[in-house]
């Protein structure tokens, strides 16, 4: 870690094994913040029993405008989960090191977020009792039994992908919390897999490793390309486009960048592991979050420029809405200020420190939100033939309370996901810190043998 | 106001005096037909066929004066007033019909004989001594028979009647319609044929009249003039159509079709695809099971 800690003093694996610890067997307002994460949930829960009862019509939701706030979180979390792709995947396959104490917090929210993707579907069915259906019934033919497959094979691998690093980590762990309750150190007994340190079994783990790190890239450029032909495979205004799926890959880059940041500085606050992530790592992510963010604007300007340019009968309506009419004002402040803005204050040495980086980090994650909004409601409003002899309901939409409600809850529940995970299994890898300190395997082993 | 619109005036206004001045010009009606009588007396149905002809041919410009309506187009002859009927005779109304004169057209060709005399008979019958001396035609049994030649894709019909002796004889001069039934009505093949003196009326079938799967065409003759003649309408199946080939658009493996009409590389895509990665994960779940004996 010679290159990323500043101070230069070496770390020894005792130190690093209870640093790293340290946080899990700390409770301090850890109960109070579960209990806020399940009240939200349970807020949700209940608008959620009510719309099983009643049926959609309790939603705001309505024959012309039939995909609302769900589709639209619905990207949003498949696009935040992406990020665990980019950061273990990618930057770990062509070497980049900084990003060691960083990786599990990526996956950690790739995890949480892709689970709740899944559920949000669920969430949007008028008959969920009904969704067995999809795979007797589904076609092979459409997007949606694509994105149901490739949903379930990307969170399928993103678990593997926060397991295996996990797997060296547990010795420590079964040492280290030894005080703890014995459900606990169950845990860590079967997620060991009979982990002990010997060279073939770290061997084998980097290995395996390095093939769900090569496997997870296609796949999550797959989820996230399928998601986009959910809305590009039909002839609609505004979701007729080809640059759609990069547009989307490179907007989920965004959205989960910020994410990372945002869960960086919580869990360093929180955990007390300033050595460990330190302003050298808000400091690469910053400029890394500028880089997607400028490949993303370069998008935005395809998508935006290129039919604002033409104006298309039927594109005209749509565009306008979006620059000068309804949804300019959405429009504008998330092209700005969830956008524009942060790229140029991330330009910045001193807005790439750690406090400014959250708040950056908070408005690019809230634009990143509204964005799918605005790429999934305006489309709606403006079908092929005209909206006519209908309630006048069903001419707009924005989302009830019913639907906040229950996309909160999805929300708090990715965020409970990530925070039982944190509170389990340490969010650094103990043995990957240790080899970047230069400790060798066998010291490892000798220091988990005494006793 | 624009030059254009100017033009466009001046225009208007002489065209409208050439109008007027040609509906105006005089007829001028040779002397021998003022005696050319027609072939039959007057009867109630060929008044009939005569008003029916004259509602969709004449009345736009000459009005119904039947109804009351006299006149309905400017310099167009009054034929209910007095002064016309008297002066005119059915001779001479024949040929008027038949020649036209500046705004008024020939109809020379569009209505055979029999119909101009039906015509003149409803016209006449707007002067209130017109009187119907004729008696009704009695309708004069006759029957079609088909047969056809395969070689030059034609059909025949017989035409027959009865004699007074109840012998049967060829028909001739009776008007034969030839008809394709279609899905919703019957699609006339060619023009009407008269039966020459054997009673015969033929004709070719075109090529490329789409029939059902084997080609069958269902074709269907009568006489036009089912007053004189009667309905009896023939009807033979015949094989000289194009064979229907019914493409069901859900049959073949396409992106539209049901799960079991998968497009193969659809299905080879995805499975391919799906069970690769999940052989994949497959091997490292069972890598990770195997680490305890490493």
């Amino acid at each position: 870690m010679s290159e990323v800690n500043k101070e230069g003093t070496k770390k020894t694996i005792g130190t690093i094994v209870s640093d790293l610890t340290r946080p899990i067997k700390n409770h301090k307002g850890f109960t109070i913040w579960i209990l806020f994460l399940l009240t939200v949930m349970g807020v949700g829960m209940m608008a959620y029993v009510d719309q099983l009862a009643n049926g959609l019509g309790v939603t705001a939701m309505r024959d012309y405008i039939s995909w609302g706030l769900y589709i639209s979180s619905f990207i949003f979390f498949i696009a935040t989960a992406l990020v665990g792709m980019l950061i273990s995947a990618v930057l770990g396959l062509i070497g980049i090191k900084w990003i060691t104490p960083i990786a599990r917090i990526a996956e950690m929210i790739a995890l949480g977020f892709a689970m709740w993707a899944g559920l949000i579907i669920i969430f949007d069915m008028g008959r969920p009792d009904r969704a067995l259906n999809l795979f007797i019934h589904g076609r092979l033919q459409s997007p949606i039994l694509w994105d149901v497959t490739v949903v379930t094979t990307y969170i399928a691998i993103s678990v593997l992908l926060y397991l295996l690093p996990l797997i060296p980590d547990m010795p420590f762990l079964k040492k280290a919390m030894t005080d703890q309750a014995k459900w606990k150190q169950k845990i860590y007994k079967i997620l060991s897999f009979g982990f002990e340190g010997r060279p073939e079994q770290y061997k084998s783990v980097k290995k395996l490793i390095r093939i769900l790190a090569i496997l997870i890239i296609p796949v999550a450029l797959a989820i996230h390309t399928v998601t986009s032909w959910l809305f590009a495979l039909t002839p609609r205004v505004g979701w007729d486009s080809t640059i759609f799926g990069p547009y989307y890959v490179t907007g989920a880059f965004v959205a989960g960048g910020a994410a990372v940041m945002i869960a960086m500085f919580v869990l360093s606050r929180n955990y007390n592991l300033k050595d460990y992530i330190t302003d050298f790592h808000f400091d690469k992510m910053g400029k890394l979050l500028v880089l997607l963010m400028l490949v993303y604007f370069y998008f935005n300007i395809n998508e935006y420029i290129v039919p604002g340019y033409k104006m298309k009968a039927g594109d005209d309506h749509h565009i306008l809405g979006l620059f000068t009419g309804h949804y300019a004002k959405m429009f504008w402040t998330v092209q700005l200020g969830g956008l524009i803005i942060p790229i140029i204050l991330l330009l910045f040495r001193r807005m790439r420190k750690p406090l400014p980086s959250l708040f950056i980090g908070i408005a690019v994650i809230i634009g990143a939100f509204f964005k799918r909004y605005i790429i999934t409601i305006p489309t709606l409003v403006h079908p092929h033939l005209p909206i006519q002899n209908v309630p006048e309901e069903f001419h707009s939409y924005w989302p009830n309370a019913w639907e906040w409600a229950i996309t909160m809850m999805a929300i708090a529940g990715a965020v409970l996901i990530i925070t039982i995970l944190a509170k389990l299994f340490p969010i650094i890898p103990i043995w990957e810190i240790a080899h970047e300190e230069g400790i060798t395997n066998e010291e490892m082993n000798k220091y988990v043998e005494e006793s | 106001m624009t030059y254009l619109n100017k033009i466009k005036i001046f225009i208007f206004v002489f065209m409208f005096m050439l109008f007027s001045f040609s509906i105006n010009a005089q007829w001028n009606i040779p002397a021998d037909a003022k005696n050319k009588k027609p072939p039959v007396d007057p009867t109630h149905t060929l008044v009939k066929t005569g008003k029916d002809l004259y509602k969709s041919n004449c009345a736009s410009c000459h009005g119904t004066p039947g109804e009351g309506n006299n006149i309905a187009a400017i310099g167009a002859t009054d034929l209910g007033s007095g002064d016309y009927q008297h002066s005119h005779s059915s001779g001479q109304t024949f040929f008027q019909v038949e020649q036209g004169n500046g705004g008024m057209p020939s109809f020379r060709d569009k209505f055979s004989s029999d119909e101009k005399w039906c015509l003149i008979f409803y016209i006449k019958s707007f002067d209130k001594d017109f009187k119907i001396t004729g008696e009704e035609l009695k309708e004069q049994k006759a029957d079609l028979r088909l047969s056809l030649i395969e070689k030059i894709r034609t059909v025949k019909a017989y035409a027959t009647t009865k004699d007074k002796s109840g012998k049967e004889i060829a028909l001739e001069g009776a008007d034969v319609q030839f008809f394709i039934k279609r899905m919703f009505g019957n699609m006339q093949i060619g023009e009407i044929v008269t039966t020459d003196n054997k009673g015969i009326a033929s004709i070719k079938i075109p090529e490329n009249i789409p029939g059902d799967e084997e080609g069958n065409l269902n074709l269907l003759v009568k006489f036009k003039d089912t007053d004189t003649y009667g309905k009896a309408i023939k009807s033979k199946t015949i094989k000289w159509g194009t064979k229907l080939e019914i493409v069901n658009i859900t049959d073949k493996r396409e992106m539209w079709g049901s799960l079991h009409r998968v497009p193969l590389w659809v299905l080879f895509s995805y499975l391919g695809m799906t069970i690769g990665v999940w052989l994949v994960i497959g091997y490292v779940v069972f890598q990770i099971i195997r680490l305890k004996k490493l």
